[in-house]
């Protein structure tokens, strides 16, 4: 029996830029736009020892992940799917079943890295794999569960050879990020204190090339109903808490 | 606030220390304690019903966020773990005793759920999530670790993909009550480090952290000297000394700031 040393599940959602930043946007075919997700359900099988996590900075895109690299099995399904502006979630029949009223359109990849030819026989060959209808979600849903118990025989019996891959496996921590997201959250306290309405803030902060989002956060974290709000000057609670905060800085 | 029990990656690097703690200063010497000589047993399994919860920033740090970080604010990591473990004391040759003041070896399964809610609360279980996901009034993610387990046939066990909710939440339960009736009894666990008792101020949520870093621009701007401005943040319960040891760093002032690092940390806290 093989040596198996984890096994990952990981099942999420991810807006076009972040699927571009984890490998995940090769299943996009040009017609991608702001309104694309990427959905991706992933299992790994890491067999041994040789497996080690390291992090790739060499490359602008990998910056800042950290990847497993060593014997492993990998299913991935991915799922691009052009919304119209709502989120897609990670509801695939709904998904398939707004594919087949033409509400949204969505294409599929299911594939296996390192498996055995008895696994991946199990899936619809490549060039069977578009359109993610009902049909697609029936083959998936069908495939899938197959797929990872032939895995599991495979392992146990210690009849595949695993060969060596790589796969992202997770957001590195980045103190540069740090020192930025801290210069940020600095600011919103300063305009909160200035009582700055979250909107000015945010304009303010784009001057400064400060990061907007942790801006809006740090608002929404000492006043939850700013970004219902967003015009009004903060209420007194919120100036308090910032002042405070402050204070512990000095 | 005391000590902490911080769940971790559990992944190490060829030093033996914690991979996922490689980024703080004086990284090397984040080493798990010792197993001990022999090798504690394993103890009984223990399943925490609840859940562990962080800010996504702080699961990052310890090497638990998973994917897709990069909008994080308002999202949160639930954490549940099922483990046979044991707890040890003893620091690793080389480990900082001061930082990682125990470590839980194990064999087990852990759920992460990460949560965005948008105007209420999140659950603190499993059951809690998976009905407030279902209801739509949180938007929740999930991934599995196993770890230690040597048996492949949680593969046929796991949920198929789909939101997370209630049949989902049931499918993990059942994972965990197979690992904990089988899985447990094989004689193939390979105990790895997977969470660790530390000072609570290590792992800070980011507006916590953002005022260490705040506090150490300021002490530079001031001109305070290093070991100064650092034992001040480690008689304050607010402050992270780390943090404030990586903004000197970061700076380049070894002892007293220069007038150049002044006027940087000036330029930052403008």
């Amino acid at each position: 029996m093989a040596n198996i040393r984890r096994i990952q599940v990981h099942h999420d959602v991810f807006e076009m830029d972040q699927a571009k930043r984890l490998n995940y946007a090769d299943v996009v075919h040009g017609e991608a736009d702001a309104n694309t997700q990427v959905v991706v359900y992933e299992v790994a099988v890491e067999t041994d020892e040789v497996a080690v996590e390291t992090d790739e900075v060499e490359e602008t895109v990998r910056r800042g992940l950290v990847w497993s690299t060593g014997k492993q099995v990998v299913l991935r399904l991915q799922l691009a799917v052009q919304t119209v502006g709502t989120d897609s979630g990670l509801d695939l029949p709904a998904i398939a079943a707004q594919v087949v009223t033409n509400a949204v359109y969505a294409r599929y990849h299911l594939r296996v890295i390192g498996a055995s030819d008895a696994a991946t026989g199990l899936l619809p060959l490549p060039s069977q794999q578009d359109v993610f209808d009902g049909e697609a979600f029936r083959v998936v849903a069908e495939a899938i569960p197959k797929v990872l118990a032939q895995i599991a025989d495979d392992l146990g019996d210690g009849a595949t050879e695993v060969p060596t891959t790589s796969r992202i496996v997770r957001d590195a921590f980045d103190p540069a990020d740090d020192l930025r997201q801290a210069r940020a959250i600095h600011f919103a306290m300063k305009q909160l204190i200035a009582l700055t309405s979250l909107d000015l803030a945010i304009e303010r902060a784009a001057s400064r090339e400060l990061d907007e989002t942790v801006v809006r956060g740090a608002y929404a974290t000492v006043w939850p109903e700013a970004t219902d709000r967003p015009a009004a000057p903060p209420p007194p609670r919120a100036v308090n808490a910032a002042r405070r905060w402050m204070r512990s800085t000095r | 606030m005391d000590d902490v029990l911080f769940p971790i990656n559990p992944a190490l690097t060829a030093d033996g220390a914690f991979r996922a703690l490689r980024h703080l200063p004086g990284g090397e010497a984040l080493k798990p304690c010792r197993r001990g000589e022999p090798e504690a047993p394993l103890g009984e399994v223990q399943f925490e019903t609840g859940t562990q919860k962080f800010d996504l920033d702080v699961a990052v740090q310890l090497g638990i966020g998973g994917l897709g970080t990069d909008v994080a604010v308002g999202v949160q990591s639930h954490v549940i773990d099922l483990a046979r473990y044991s707890t040890t004391f003893e620091p690793a040759e080389g480990g900082d005793p001061d930082l990682i003041l125990a470590t839980r070896w194990g064999a087990g399964l852990r759920i992460v759920i990460k949560v965005r809610s948008v105007g209420v609360k999140a659950q603190g279980s499993l059951w809690g999530l998976a009905a407030q996901a279902e209801q739509n009034s949180v938007h929740a993610t999930y991934t599995l670790s196993a770890f230690g387990l040597s048996s492949p046939r949680l593969l046929t066990k796991l949920p198929a993909p789909g939101r997370f909710d209630m049949e989902v939440a049931s499918q993990l339960h059942d994972i965990a009550d197979w690992v904990g009736s089988e899985a447990f009894l094989g004689e193939d666990l390979i105990p790895v480090p997977f969470a660790i008792r530390a000072p609570h101020w290590l792992f800070q949520p980011a507006l916590d952290g953002a005022a260490s870093v705040a506090f150490g621009m300021r002490a530079i701007q001031k001109g305070r000297p290093f070991a100064e401005a650092v034992q001040e943040a480690k008689e304050s319960p607010a402050l992270n000394p780390l943090k404030v040891r990586s903004v000197y760093q970061h700076l380049g002032v070894q002892s007293e700031p220069d007038q150049n690092a002044r006027r940087r940390a000036g330029e930052w806290l403008r």
